[in-house]
């Protein structure tokens, strides 16, 4: 199940949701992406998040599909929002289930390895005194590279 | 042709989409990234830093692709969601 929406979500909602539909597995792991409330320039009022949505949707299923058929997984869910957040709303949700509880937990992180690099959401973080787009840091490179696969070029 | 425009990028062409006829002389995507960067001057700082990605109807761009007027091409900073 893939969402890209404007509203909140509610992580223990969206677990139960998957875990309703993953008759078989043997375990469930989510991550929770959230709005920090400082960044190096200080403190966070709000968060701005763009997205160019026919890209991002053929870029989710992508990573899903791959992730599903290298862990094996029974279902998987993404959901990622964009416009406006307030520190400690939850950005991105990801969850994995599967027969045993490695893949699920590995597949989360490679899910979110890949979206990170890969999927085309902009952040802008806005401050008392700053507006500024967030550059990747140099580790979400690095951290996609342990992974193998999907790199085209 | 439709062109979007993201994140920084837009916020210096001060426009998300734009609707463009393609001309004649253009084939390919160097050629288009020319002549959007000699149209907005402003944007050829932009777009021409590292990192900086293409998009053709929504997959991304690789080495220098033959375009057409019916495409719809993207011009996509470094992304950073999750």
């Amino acid at each position: 199940m893939i969402r890209i929406q404007r509203e909140a979500f509610d992580p223990a909602a969206e677990t139960a949701k998957l875990l309703g539909k993953s008759r078989g597995a043997g375990g469930l792991v989510t991550f929770v992406g959230i709005v920090r409330s400082a960044s190096d320039r200080g403190s966070v009022d709000w968060l701005e998040l763009e997205h160019y949505p026919r890209m991002a949707e053929l870029t989710f299923g992508k990573i899903a599909q791959d992730a599903v058929a290298r862990f094996a997984l029974i279902d998987i869910a993404i959901v990622h929002r964009f416009g406006r957040l307030a520190p400690g709303e939850g950005i991105v949700f990801v969850g994995a289930a599967s027969a045993h509880r490695r893949s699920a937990f590995e597949a989360t992180d490679y899910i979110m390895d890949r979206l990170k690099v890969e999927a085309p959401f902009w952040k802008k973080e806005v401050g008392a005194d700053f507006a500024t787009w967030v550059e990747p840091r140099s580790g979400d490179v690095a951290d996609r590279l342990r992974w193998k696969d999907g790199l085209s070029e | 042709m439709k062109i979007f425009f993201f994140g920084p990028i837009a916020e210096i062409a001060e426009v998300a989409e734009q609707e463009v006829r393609l001309p004649e002389d253009i084939a390919n995507m160097s050629e288009l990234r020319q002549y959007v960067c000699k149209a907005r001057p402003l944007l050829a700082d932009e777009l021409n830093k590292p990192g900086v990605r293409v998009a053709i109807n929504g997959a991304l761009a690789f080495g220098d692709p033959v375009i057409s007027d019916s495409d719809e091409i993207a011009f996509l900073p470094i992304v950073s969601g999750g």
